[in-house]
Order: structure tokens, then C-alpha cells, then sequence
């Protein structure tokens, strides 16, 4: 697992694949703090740049998992990884890991924003530690779909497309949902939608339930896709 | 040491492995022949554990690729049809990458050595430090080997190690491959039959996913080859040196093969079964004036053995078998001739020096 994530993240690196995710996240994350708290009003709560910055993560993401995941079948190295001494849990966790580095020395890289928010006014500590804490567990559960998708194909276009289909189905998921006009169908969606559930960070409000939900949709499509290589066997 | 039992594998509906079962011993070095899609790559691929078999097992040294794969995997190395290799990697970090993957412990002195020798194996050391994308066909490969050889697995599993290669390297690569046999298992795969008459102690045919003989090279041709071959070249007029070989007794048949050096002419002849006619043909031309540039025995070819192999199956057939039976053993014939005449390597290089023969004329 730990030969695979060094392995894996250093080749995000090697290649401009790395470089694309860290770039469009960064310049998505800096154009949104400057609308929300500089350009508009001028405030030190960045939630609402947060509560945003859900929406554009569907952007990036793919472009990770299809290095990740679906390159692998592509060269064909996806048959060096099955007959390693190694699970397949461990494989996806190894990749999954990867991703979830890039994502974090990202993130780190948007630091810029406390800093010019204490230079201007006055932090809240805590109310920003909490959205930096949803922000990456709401990609982890991100990356995790993304990775699962990804391991479902081997052409990279299809990879890049259908992630992108499913996360703009994910954001529509509580209109669609509203117009069944049932009241169980719409509590259901709300309950399930990734982006529903951060509407309680986005109002800068810390929630256990909605953390717990991330963190364990990312457990699910990590284990599907540990079966969806497994399953490859099988074909 | 490795113990495979009624394998079977579907593709859809198509039979891809049809009920194979075969056991290797410790140290034996074991050879996959068969035309190509008989079957050799999906047979490797359910060993190692990268594909299911529908139904059968397969145990590494008594361990169930299925019940216990980390443990069985840790006993393989495994060299794909296609090296599988990470074409953003430097030689030195691929084999790195893998000593980790494969879960192997050592000091960094311990590693380096490791795979200081495996370089020094398969002669990899000058391109150590370049991109594998950059490598050449030949060198992907010999990644390939050195990949499956780290961590000494007590099993290697080779895929047709030498495609690809040009003939000093198949020769390199062979020798690389024997010296592996001393002290492991191995298994490899190749439709080219001198190849596997040299490396491997013992041949499994393999055709349309059966296993159709199992025996050492030598007894497969013998069974095969009754009758003696030979290709000899004599100076002189071809009618009368075709009159004289003709006459002989003990002689089969006699095809002149035209001429493929400056006035001299070649002959296939062969004998009938069990006669040895080398020295009457040598001593009744050398009486009549004709000097035997050459005398070359010509060995059974894959297609010889296939076709004494699959057409022995036909006449077992023959009391059940039906008419869709029979076309489909002629499809299957038509298959093999194709695949063979483009593998037989020697064939090949005599067809090439022959070409170049009458370009000097």
C-alpha cells in the first residue's frame, strides 16, 4: 500500500497531471475568495467561499482519478499490481492516499487566505479550522466516487466524462428530487446528496453527522472499487 | 510445485482453457507451446492469479491462488505478455517501486544489491538510470524479466520472454533464462519449438485451450520425426545428382529445393523410418564426382508436431465425431498452419539469406 502511494503520487507530480489539479484547484479556490469576502463584502468568514468550492471540485477530481485509476489499465500495469503480493484494498487504498496528498498540499497551498485575513481583520480559529476539516473530508468522499468510477473503465476520455456526469447529477440530485413533490423522496436526497450535506459548513456550522456522512461514503467507494478490481478477474 | 487441476475458462462462449490439468515439479523448467490464442497467455494469466479460472484450481507450492493469493503471489514472478511497465519510471525507480510493491525488507545495502544483481542478470546495468519509456523493445523486456525476478521468487512465469528481441539478445536472454532454471521453476510460453527444445526440460502443447502432449522435447520430436530429414547442397548438375539421390536405397522421397549458392544445388531428402542414409548418400555422389557442400538435418518444425499431434486426434475422434466436429478440426488445422509458418524462425532466417544469395548474382 505505502509502495504504491509513494509510487502513484510522485507520478502525479512527474507528469502535468499533478500540476493541472493543483493549479485549477488553487486558481478556483482564490478567484472565489476574492468575490465572496474582498470583492463584494468584505469579510473575514470564508464558508461561503467553501460552501462554493464544493460545487467546482468536480472539476479537478477526475483529472486525478483517471491518473490514478484508469492510466493503470490503459499500460497495462494494472496486471503487475494483481499479481503482486498485495490486496486490492490495499491497491485502491495506496491510490486513494495518493490523491488525497495531492488534494491536502493543495489545500495547504491556499493558506495565503488566512494569513491575508488576519493582515485585514480577524480570525476565527475555529470556525476555519472546521471548514478546512469538511473541505477535505468532503473531498475524500469526492475522490473516493471519482476513484470508483474511474476503476470502471479504461479509456480516459469515458473516465474524465462519466465522473463528470455523475457529479453534476450528484448537484442536481435535491431539484430533481423536489420535483417528485414526495416529501420522502426529498428528504432522502437531502440526506444523500454530497452537496446538500455541506449547506451546514457553508453557514459556518460544524456537524458531526454531515462529517461521519463524508467520511463514510468515501469507505463505501473505496471498498467498490477494491470489488471492481477484484471483479476484473472475473471477466 | 505448481499443481493445476481441470482449469477451465470461458470468455462468453468461447472455451479460452478447456479442462487442463498438469503438475511441475520443483526445478523443472517447463515450456508452453502452442500456435497463437491456443490458450498459453490465459493459462499463465489464472496461475499467477490475475484471471479466475471458471472452475478448477491452481496451487504454488501448495498454496490455492484463490484461498490464500498474497501468500501463493509472494512465490511468483510473473512476466506479463506485455511488460507492464510505468513509462514515467527510471529503470532504477521501477525496480525500486517494485522491491517495495513486492513487499521485500531489506537495509538500502541489502536492496541495492538485490537489484544491483538482477541488472547484472539481465544486462540492464548501462541503461539503469533512463526512463523506460525511452527503452527500446528489447530492453522493455528485459525490465519485464528483472521486474519478475525480484525478490526470488521460487516460481518465474515467462510469457514469450523473447519476442521482440533480435537474435544476439534471444540468445542472451535464453542462457539468462537457463541459468534461472537451476534454482527455480519456471514456466514460459512460446510458439517457436527450437526455442523450448533448447531451454526447457519438459513441453506441454497446448491447442484450441487443451492440453494435447506433455513430454520432453527430444521424445516429442522423436515421436514425431521417424523418418530422417535432411537437407544437403551438392555442386553439379542437378539431373544427374537428383538420378543418383533418387536411386538410393532406404530413400523416401527426394525435392530438389533449387539453388540457393552459386552453382550448387539443394536437395530435401528423406529416409524411409529408422534407415540412416547419410554415408551412401555422401559416398555414391562423392563416386559420381559431386562434391556435398553440406548435409543438414532438418529438425521437426511446430507445424510437423502439430499436425502428427492434432491429426492423431482426429482418427481418435473419428467413431463420434460429426460432421460440424470435423470442420471445425479443419478450421483449426488451417489456424495452426497460419500461425506456424510465420514463427519458425529458422525458416524464416533461410528464407532471408536465400534472398540475399540471389541479390549477389
Amino acid at each position: 500500500m505505502i509502495a504504491i502511494f509513494k509510487r502513484d503520487f510522485k507520478a502525479l507530480y512527474k507528469t502535468p497531471v499533478g500540476y493541472v489539479f493543483s493549479g485549477t484547484l488553487l486558481l478556483l479556490i482564490y478567484v472565489l475568495f476574492y468575490i465572496f469576502n474582498i470583492y463584494s463584502v468584505q469579510t473575514a468568514d470564508i464558508s461561503v467561499v467553501m460552501g462554493n468550492i464544493i460545487y467546482w471540485l468536480f472539476l479537478p477530481i477526475p483529472i486525478l482519478t483517471m491518473r490514478l485509476m484508469t492510466e493503470e489499465y490503459r499500460q497495462q500495469t494494472d496486471q503487475l499490481l494483481l499479481t503482486a503480493p498485495v490486496s486490492c484494498i490495499s491497491i485502491v487504498l495506496g491510490k486513494f492516499l495518493a490523491g488525497m496528498m495531492a488534494i491536502l498540499i493543495t489545500i495547504v497551498m491556499s493558506f495565503a487566505i488566512p494569513v491575508i485575513i488576519m493582515m485585514f481583520g480577524e480570525l476565527q480559529g475555529w470556525t476555519l479550522f472546521g471548514n478546512y476539516i469538511a473541505l477535505i473530508a468532503a473531498s475524500s468522499a469526492f475522490l473516493s466516487i471519482a476513484l470508483f468510477i474511474s476503476s470502471l473503465t479504461e479509456n480516459l476520455l469515458v473516465s474524465i466524462i462519466a465522473n463528470w456526469g455523475v457529479f453534476i447529477a450528484l448537484i442536481y440530485l435535491d431539484d430533481l428530487a423536489s420535483l417528485t413533490a414526495t416529501p420522502f423522496i426529498e428528504t432522502l436526497a437531502n440526506n444523500l446528496s454530497p452537496f446538500m450535506r455541506f449547506q451546514g459548513f457553508a453557514v459556518g456550522q460544524f456537524s458531526l453527522g454531515d462529517f461521519v456522512y463524508y467520511i463514510s461514503a468515501a469507505a463505501l467507494f473505496l471498498f467498490l472499487a477494491s470489488r471492481v478490481l477484484e471483479k476484473k478477474r472475473y471477466s | 510445485m505448481i499443481e493445476v487441476t481441470n482449469l477451465v475458462k470461458h470468455y462468453g462462449d468461447k472455451k479460452a482453457v478447456n479442462d487442463i490439468s498438469f503438475f511441475i515439479d520443483e526445478g523443472e523448467v517447463v515450456g508452453f507451446l502452442g500456435p497463437n490464442g491456443a490458450g498459453k497467455s490465459t493459462t499463465m494469466n489464472i496461475i499467477t492469479g490475475y484471471l479466475s479460472a471458471t472452475s478448477g484450481s491452481v496451487k504454488i507450492a501448495g498454496t490455492d491462488i484463490l484461498e490464500d493469493p498474497i501468500l501463493a503471489k509472494k512465490k511468483l514472478g510473473y512476466l506479463p505478455e506485455h511488460p507492464p511497465l510505468y513509462m514515467d519510471m527510471t529503470v532504477k525507480e521501477y525496480l525500486d517501486f517494485i522491491y517495495d510493491l513486492k513487499g521485500c525488507r531489506g537495509t538500502p545495502k541489502e536492496r541495492a544489491r538485490h537489484i544491483g544483481n538482477i541488472c547484472e542478470i539481465v544486462g540492464l546495468d548501462n541503461v539503469y538510470n533512463r526512463m523506460t519509456r525511452n527503452l527500446s523493445k528489447g530492453y522493455k523486456q528485459r525490465v519485464g524479466l528483472a521486474q519478475a525476478l525480484v525478490g526470488d521468487p521460487e516460481v518465474l512465469i515467462l510469457d514469450e520472454p523473447t519476442v521482440g528481441l533480435d537474435p544476439i539478445q534471444i540468445i542472451e536472454i535464453r542462457n539468462v533464462i537457463k541459468d534461472l532454471g537451476k534454482k527455480r521453476t519456471v514456466i514460459l510460453s512460446s510458439h517457436i519449438l527450437s526455442e523450448i527444445q533448447q531451454i526447457c526440460g519438459r513441453v506441454l502443447v497446448i491447442n484450441k485451450g487443451q492440453l494435447i502432449a506433455s513430454d520432453t522435447p527430444d521424445n516429442l520430436s522423436r515421436t514425431v520425426e521417424s523418418e530422417h530429414r535432411y537437407n544437403v547442397r551438392v555442386a553439379g548438375n542437378p539431373e544427374i545428382v537428383l538420378g543418383i539421390l533418387r536411386k538410393l536405397p532406404g530413400m523416401k522421397s527426394v525435392t530438389p529445393q533449387g539453388s540457393k549458392e552459386i552453382g550448387s544445388n539443394d536437395f530435401l531428402i528423406v529416409s524411409e523410418e529408422n534407415q540412416d542414409v547419410r554415408k551412401d548418400v555422401f559416398l555414391a555422389l562423392e563416386k559420381a564426382g559431386l562434391p556435398v557442400l553440406q548435409l543438414t538435418p532438418v529438425g521437426a518444425t511446430l507445424e510437423d508436431i502439430f499436425i502428427k499431434l492434432t491429426g492423431k486426434r482426429v482418427v481418435e475422434d473419428e467413431g463420434r465425431a460429426t460432421r460440424a466436429r470435423r470442420s471445425r478440426k479443419k478450421a483449426m488445422a488451417e489456424d495452426v498452419n497460419k500461425s506456424i509458418t510465420l514463427s519458425d524462425e529458422a525458416k524464416a532466417q533461410d528464407r532471408v539469406s536465400s534472398r540475399k544469395n540471389k541479390k549477389g548474382e
